[in-house]
Formats: structure tokens, sequence, C-alpha cells
């Protein structure tokens, strides 16, 4: 026998003793003779992901020259787990080059500060956009954009309403006033002024209306932007996001932001509320 | 060790590695596993025999583990390029230093881009020093400039190329070596994305100061490396040409890191039949030491172990000595029981015999 055939046919019986869940169990007997805290182990070449359960090496001569089809449209090359009967690891997925392009471009364009990584981190997107790309992804987007508009419509409306109801509330209040209570008139004589008798349940009224209006406002408008995730087009805020890709640390101060902006609003509408008040006094100058 | 084949012949399967050495097609032979247990010995050992067997030919050594001893195995610096051994004119060794082999891919880079406020250039640097097993890539490009080197016959051949006629690689442990071999592979999908890139990178490059011509180069190159590394893909997977030995101790540990790196090369395909145990203490007649008994009795039950494991294979047992292996005449001595089974009744000088360095 030539050391060759010896040596082919020594490859073959090591092979052998690998196939069929053979090489687990010599793990698993390595393990359990070693007094090993691990109960059991899965060798690479048993590993579910093995489409074929033994191991036939190839012969020498059959190395391919020749290309083959690959499913996932790579060009034709012979690898090591295309020369394998089976594949017993499975290959880097696609992913983890595009993990690896992550790591490269410095965690992407939307964080980082260089803009040519960011250019080239967005050329990868789109790659995986073009490659990934169907009438489904289209559908989603356009799924989005409308709901955003959607949502967008609904807040203006519930603003809408609840402004109707302060003002109506408002106006009521001040109406019964202005008719039940005789003091209840403004002036520009100072001395007009000092002969009518105070009140301050109007003022009473008012800020109790004010206080209840306004915070359901806040807590109902707080509550919908969370959960529909909108965001939002306030000037500042996309400015924030703006700058925020170039200086990560903006993007702290968000949240922040989002709420004092909310407080304005509500400081807005109440605001709003006093004008009213001063524009039907100013109205009402003319009556009496 | 006697094994028994289908058709009822018996050989015998000796317990060296001398079918390693005297197999004539080999081209690559890879030295690797667990930390610690002699790889660099080994491997220097095999490189030092092969140079010895074969005086008219030339081997070279290349060191791929990060934290590079070939120099103190052979007690003399080498580096980035081949040296020869002094005393072994005839055996280079060769330690890849991946911060010399990145400024020699810019300067490559600069030939495409002289511009020195490109951006593309920073990027590169980044890109290659934060690609996961750099220190891989780059022993994987040597393996592929030899390859290239193997092609070129005697009319084309450069006299100052050496054609080696076999590359032993001191791999790191096992973890990396894994990832090395696992290369080929992952390189060849890499390039097919490059390839799929090629038109968005094209007008980038465009647009960068490339020029038409620089980015055909460019991509034309990518091509070569590909087919290159197609080729390697050929030869690592073929067992006239590569062999993979494995190098342990007698420990639970390095038994079954042993076996499962045995498992995973025979996934990629990569021919095994050898493994080397070292540090053996053989201390059956020495009473005097009761730690040497006692470890050496905890060895035995290991070496009998893999006697069941590995008997298919060149189990090579190799003693522990009274000091390190360091020196080329050392590890001549050394390696001949890479060959020679080492008898302690016989060969136990050996232990007290090496010179101090």
């Amino acid at each position: 026998m030539t050391p060759e055939e010896k040596r082919k046919i020594l490859q073959e019986r090591r092979q052998a003793k690998m196939a069929g869940g053979k090489a687990t169990d010599r793990l698993n007997n390595i393990l359990s003779q070693g007094s090993s805290v691990k109960t059991s182990t899965t060798s690479v070449l048993d590993k579910p992901s093995t489409p074929e359960p033994t191991i036939t090496p190839p012969p020498p001569s059959s190395i391919p020259a020749h290309l083959k089809v690959h499913e996932d449209d790579d060009p034709d090359t012979s690898d090591i787990e295309q020369l394998l009967s089976h594949r017993a690891s499975p290959p880097p997925a696609e992913a983890d080059f595009d993990k690896m392009f992550s790591s490269m471009f410095g965690n992407g364009g939307e964080g980082s500060e260089d803009p040519f990584s960011s250019m080239m981190m967005n050329m990868m997107k789109q790659q995986q956009q073009t490659e990934g790309e169907n009438p489904d992804n289209l559908q989603d987007m356009e799924y989005e954009q409308k709901l955003l508009k959607y949502n967008t419509f609904k807040s203006k409306q519930s603003k809408f309403k609840f402004l109707v109801v302060r003002y109506l509330t408002i106006i009521m209040n001040f109406i019964y006033h202005f008719v039940y209570n005789d003091g209840f008139r403004s002036s520009s004589h100072d001395y007009i002024r000092s002969e009518i008798p105070t009140s301050n349940q109007f003022t009473l009224i008012f800020l109790s209306i004010e206080a209840v209006i306004l915070s359901s406002y806040y807590l109902i408008s707080s509550k919908r932007k969370s959960s529909e995730n909108m965001t939002s087009d306030n000037f500042i805020l996309k400015m924030i996001s703006m700058a925020s890709s170039f200086v990560p640390m903006i993007a702290a101060y968000q949240p922040l932001l989002v709420s004092l902006l909310g407080y304005w609003e509500i400081l807005n509408m109440f605001l709003g509320d006093l004008a009213l008040i001063v524009v039907l006094f100013g109205i009402t100058s003319y009556l009496k | 060790m006697k094994v028994e084949n289908t058709d009822n012949m018996d050989f015998e399967l000796e317990p060296t590695l001398e079918s390693v050495i005297k197999q004539d097609t080999l081209k690559w032979i890879f030295v690797g596993g667990k930390g610690g247990v002699g790889k660099t010995t080994t491997s220097s050992s095999i490189a030092v025999q092969l140079a010895l067997n074969y005086p008219n030919d030339q081997f070279l050594l290349i060191s791929t583990d990060p934290a590079h001893n070939l120099s103190d195995a052979f007690c003399q610096k080498f580096g980035k390029d081949a040296r020869p051994v002094e005393g072994l004119t005839n055996l280079s060794c060769m330690e890849i230093d991946p911060e010399a082999a990145m400024s020699d891919l810019q300067q490559q880079a600069n030939q495409f881009n002289n511009d020195p406020n490109d951006p593309l250039k920073s990027m590169m640097s980044d890109m290659t020093g934060s690609i996961p097993g750099i220190d891989e890539a780059l022993s994987f490009m040597e393996v592929l400039k030899h390859i290239k080197n193997q092609k070129v016959d005697g009319s084309e051949a450069n006299a100052n190329q050496v054609q080696y006629k076999t590359i032993i690689f001191d791999t790191a442990p096992t973890g990396h070596t894994l990832r090395f071999l696992q290369l080929p592979s992952t390189l060849g999908k890499l390039l097919t994305k490059f390839q799929a890139l090629s038109g968005k990178l094209g007008p980038m490059m465009s647009m960068l100061g490339g020029g038409q011509q620089q980015k055909q180069d460019m991509f034309e190159k990518l091509n070569e490396i590909q087919k290159n590394v197609t080729e390697v893909n050929e030869q690592f997977t073929n067992p006239d040409l590569t062999t993979f030995v494995c190098v342990c101790i007698s420990e639970f540990l390095s038994l079954y890191e042993t076996e499962r790196m045995i498992q995973e090369l025979m996934s990629y395909n990569m021919d095994v039949n050898s493994i080397v145990v070292n540090q053996l203490l053989f201390a059956d007649n020495d009473e005097n030491c009761k730690r040497c008994t006692s470890r050496w009795k905890m060895q035995k039950k290991y070496l009998d172990q893999m006697g069941e494991l590995y008997e298919d294979y060149h189990l090579v047992k190799m003693p522990l000595l009274g000091c390190e292996i360091r020196g080329v005449e050392n590890l001549k001595k050394f390696s001949r029981y890479l060959l020679t089974p080492y008898d302690p009744r016989v060969n136990g000088n050996l232990v007290y015999e090496l010179e101090e360095k």
C-alpha cells in the first residue's frame, strides 16, 4: 500500500468516526471523564444547520474547478463550504458585513461626526434598501406617512375642540358676571374703578376652568404623542434633530426640550384666554 | 499503534511526524493548539527537521500569532521580511507585524490616490484598524503573496523572489487560528459585496479625484485577490498540499480543546492527521519526586484517553525538558524526537542535555 492510499484510508476512518452524531459523543465523553461542570455540548459537526449528517470528504481530484450556482446569487467561487457535502458552521451572514461596516464607519451616519462616514453609511443603507426593496416596503412607507398626517390632523382637531370649550366657558362666565354683577365693568377712569366693589368670583371661576381644561389637554396630548410616536413639526425640535446628527450630545437634551415646549404651549393658551377676556371687556365697555 | 482496516489489513501508525516530514507534496503546514502548549517549539522543530531533511530546498516559518515568539525560540531577531536562520540557511522565519503591514497597505493605496488631504486615506486606516481579525487578515495576505510567487515559473521568477517548498505556520491560539482559516470563505463573500457596491463606489471615487483608470485598476486588483482567495481555498482543503498539526498537553482542558479544534478543522475540510503531546514527564521511575509522580499519573490518564480517541492519528509524545528549548542547536536535538519516538529509558539524558540560553 502506498503512503497516499494509507493516508486516504486513515482520513476516511477519521471522518467516519465523527459522522452520525459521534462527534458530539466524543466531546461529551471527554467532558464526563474530566468531571466537567458542563453536562453536554454539541459538536460543530452535528449542529442543526448542517444539511446532511454525514461527512464525506471530497476526493482531491474532484475539487471543483467548475462553477456552481448559489441560491443567494453570489458569484460562483469554489470555497471551503462548497467543497463540503454539508456545511457544519454557517458562513458569516450578509448582515455581519453590514455590522462590520457600521463599526468601520463609526456607528453609522446618524451619530457620526464625519460627514464622509455618514455618506458611506447612507450609501450602505441605500444599498440594503435597493437589495431588499420590494412593493411591501414601499407600501409600508406610504402607510407610515399617511398615518403621520392623520395623527397630526387628529391632534389639531382635539386642540380646536379644547379651544372651543375654553372660549365658550370663558364667554359664558363673562356674560354671567356681566349681567348679574353690576360691578363687573371695565373703565378707563380710575375714579369709577375705585367705586366698583371688587369681586373675585369671576377670577376664581376663570382660573379653575383654565386649570381643569389646560391640564386635561396637556395630559391627553402627552399620551397621544407617546403612544402614536408622532414626530413634532416644531421648528426648534427639527433643528435639534439635525444638530444631533453632528453633535450627538445634543440629543440628550431633546426630551427636556419636548417637555418645555409642551409647557410653553399651555402657557400660550392661557395667555390667549386672558387676551380674550381683555377683548371682551373692551367690547362691553361700549355697551354701558 | 495498530489499526485494522475493512480489508483486514494491518498497518502501523507510527507515533512520529515522519509522514508529515517525508510527505513531499506538502506546501502548507499549520501548527496550532491552545495557548502555552508548545506550538512555537513544535512548529520550529518541524521547520528545523524539514530544513535538515531537504537541504536543497527552502522553507519558511511564519508566525501568525500577534504575540510573536519566533525570535525568542531561535534567539535571533526576525521581522516582517523573511530572514534566514543562522546555522540553517535554508530555513527562513518571518513575524508578521500588523502595523508595518498596514503602512505597506497605505503605500499601495497611494498608487491610486496621491492627494494628502484625501478623506479616503484616513478612512482606510480607520477601516483596516477596525476590521475584526486584522492580524489574521494580514497573515492571510502573506499567504496570498506566496501563492502568487509559487505560480510564477522559473523563467519569470525574479532572482530576489524565493520560492519555498513548504511554509509552516506557527499559529495563534485556537480561536484566532480558526478565524484565520475561515478567512478564504469570508473574504470571498466580502469581495462579492464590494463588487456589488462598485456601482456606487465608482462615482464616489471619481468625485474624490480618482480617475476612471484608477478605478479600473482598483477593481482589477480586487478581482485578482478574489482569484487568489479561491486558489487558497482549494489548496487549504487539499490533504496532499495542506495539513494541520495539533499540539496539546496531557490535561483535560487541552484535550477538550484539541478535540473541538479537530472537529472544527474537519468542518473546514482541512486535513488533521498528527497530534503532538508536549510536556510529558515520563516519571515512571522517578520515585524521588512525588509531584512528578503524581502529575505523571494524571498525564497518563489523559494519554490513555487520547490513545483511544486518536487511534487513527499519529500521536507524538514529547518530553518536558529541564530547560527551555531555545536556539537552533537545542531545537535540532529536541526535534529529532518528532521523527524517532522518545524513550525515557534510552533518551532520558535529553532532559538535562540542552544548553542553557
